[in-house]
């Protein structure tokens, strides 16, 4: 039998996926898989398991059971007391290198320049060169728009420039993936548009990404898969045509027709 | 000093015995420039020397301990973290004045215990507690230099000050948002590097007026050498500004005591206020691009 090629392995695999924080068990056995190329939107209400799921990709937050293969790559634990840790930290920082995360509150290194903020971790954990993650910094910062920026601090920007060099800072990784974490529900509303066509445009160029969203339509519009996560599991999933005009499941048109009534 | 000088001497003297003498300009400078030039008068500056050379000694060393204090009180080593988590409390709730009587004292009979057990007397009989007193044996006893007093003065201060700068410090470590290391190592940062490049630069902007404030209570804590029996620049103005007369020194004058405090009050103005112009200064460089109400520095 002939291996696989890499291409052919899932980006992003979980399988089986429980995570408690003390009494509360937030994730109930999550399966999820993002293949090259694909744009997987996860919607659900407040409290459901989508930040928790997001962060257990990259392992800031550690699934007690479950497995996760990132390129093939499984992570390996160990146990620890009743619980488990990763067992190999760089094989951690390795996959976290190959994961780029946008988070909600945009995250950006205060101290630092916007440029050195898309330059640092290119520096330290891809090892690039002075020149080089400055060179890429400058393309992935003018890719967002804000190349004009990258001598300024983060304070000095408005949200939605923040969230874009924080975007820029993902990108210039040139990770496998991308992790979204409801990218613009911290902006005022005249702010999202710009975030948003930045993500549309990365969509568009087939990279893999896995995005928590609040906006239904801008799930519609960029997704290849809309995944519905209710109390910790997976209640449907599909593509947006069909979990949008289509839904099954009675929990899904409640939330569905509460949102568009929002 | 300068050779004018017992000439000066002399007719100051006869000046000050006779009232219809006056005493010219040129006359005056001169006798300053002795008077200010006698052996005695070069020790009050040498003990300001050595006040500035143990505040330029106390500072690293209470860093460094200060440093391993907050870290430490992390380690994952509970005897480590229980001993450095005492280190960081114990400042805030015993006088400091009994630190200063008790810390070089402990470190003074532990030294003398050290050799007395160790090294030197190993063939005496007589017990180091003999049940009243400590006695070393001769070899082992701390001979009280001015040296040796220095070196304990700045590590007694350094344990002291360490403390202090331990609670500083642990306290703008915890200020730092959580996010902006979580950021750090959801991108691939190992722990080392998010403590270097992210945790620790983004730390002296809490820990600066922390650190503001201790160094001038460590320079108004100066005074209390004289609890680890240094003669410092408060002793020696009292003793220059008594009434000197003829009988008594070359170069007579009243009771200046108010001019010699004054000028140790201008000395410490001085030192004070300088020290708080390099604040301001690194403060406005660990604040660059900090705005205190903007959310980028981390979770709301
Ligand atoms: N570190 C934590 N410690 C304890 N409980 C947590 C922690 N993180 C999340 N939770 C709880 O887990 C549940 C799921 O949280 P999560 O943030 O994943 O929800 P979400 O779907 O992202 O919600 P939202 O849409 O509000 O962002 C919530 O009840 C939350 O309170
Ligand atoms: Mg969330």
């Amino acid at each position: 039998m002939i291996p696989p090629e890499p291409q052919d392995q899932p980006v992003i695999e979980l399988s089986d996926i429980h995570k408690s924080f003390s009494d509360l068990h937030v994730l109930k056995g999550v399966n999820l898989t993002a293949n090259k190329g694909d744009v997987v939107a996860m919607i659900g209400s407040s409290g459901s398991g989508k930040s928790t799921l997001l962060r257990c990709v990259n392992l800031l937050e550690v699934p007690e059971k479950g497995r996760i293969a990132i390129s093939g790559e499984d992570i390996t634990f160990k146990p620890k007391g009743n619980d488990r840790l990763p067992s190999n930290a760089a094989q951690v920082n390795r996959i976290r290198a190959n994961l780029s995360m946008v988070f909600q509150q945009f995250n950006l290194w205060a101290h630092l320049t916007i440029m050195d903020n898309v330059v640092l971790p290119q520096r330290r954990v891809l090892k690039r060169s002075k020149q080089e993650a400055r060179q890429r910094a400058t393309d992935t910062l003018r890719r967002v728009g804000i190349d004009d920026k990258a001598d300024a601090f983060p304070a000095q920007l408005s949200g939605g420039q923040q969230q874009r060099a924080a975007i820029a800072r993902a990108l210039a990784m040139d990770p496998a993936a991308l992790l979204f974490d409801e990218p613009t529900s911290a902006l005022d509303p005249e702010l999202e548009g710009e975030v948003l066509r930045v993500i549309k445009s990365l969509a568009d160029e087939d990279r893999t990404m896995l995005l928590v969203t609040h906006d239904m339509r801008f799930a519609r519009d960029v997704a290849d898969k809309v995944v519905f996560l209710h109390q910790g599991r997976i209640e449907e999933e599909g593509t947006p045509k069909e979990l949008f005009d289509n839904p099954k499941s009675e929990r899904l048109q409640q939330f569905l027709s509460a949102s568009v009534s929002r | 000093m300068f050779e004018y000088c017992p000439a000066i001497a002399e007719q100051v003297k006869i000046a000050l015995g006779d009232e219809s003498l006056s005493i010219s300009l040129q006359d005056r400078l001169q006798w300053f420039s002795c008077y200010f030039t006698t052996k005695k008068h070069l020790s009050i500056f040498r003990a300001a020397g050595v006040v500035m050379l143990i505040l330029a000694f106390t500072v690293p060393v209470s860093l460094l301990l200060g440093f391993m204090g907050a870290l430490g009180k992390a380690s994952r080593w509970p005897i480590i973290s229980q001993i450095c988590s005492i280190y960081v409390i114990m400042v805030r709730g015993i006088p400091d004045i009994i630190f200063f009587l008790f810390v070089p004292l402990t470190i003074e009979i532990g030294i003398e215990f050290f050799l007395h057990k160790a090294i030197y007397c190993r063939d005496v009989v007589e017990p180091f507690f003999n049940g009243i007193n400590l006695q070393p044996c001769p070899d082992a006893a701390i001979i009280p230099t001015q040296f040796n007093r220095i070196v304990l003065a700045i590590v007694a201060y350094g344990i002291v000050f360490g403390s202090f700068a331990a609670n500083i410090i642990d306290g703008a470590l915890k200020a730092v948002p959580f996010g902006q290391r979580e950021t750090g190592a959801a991108f691939g940062l190992t722990r080392f590097q998010v403590f270097r490049d992210i945790h620790m630069p983004q730390m002296w902007r809490f820990a600066l007026p922390g650190f503001s404030n201790l160094w001038l209570i460590l320079i108004k804590a100066t005074p209390l050498l004289f609890l680890l029996g240094i003669q410092d620049i408060i002793y020696y103005a009292d003793l220059l500004g008594k009434v000197a007369t003829r009988r008594y020194s070359t170069y007579p004058h009243g009771d200046w005591k108010l001019w010699y405090f004054l000028a140790l009050g201008v000395f410490y103005l001085l030192l004070t206020m300088g020290s708080q112009l390099v604040f301001s200064r690194l403060e406005r460089r660990f604040n660059q691009g900090m705005s205190i109400n903007n959310a980028s520095s981390g979770r709301v």
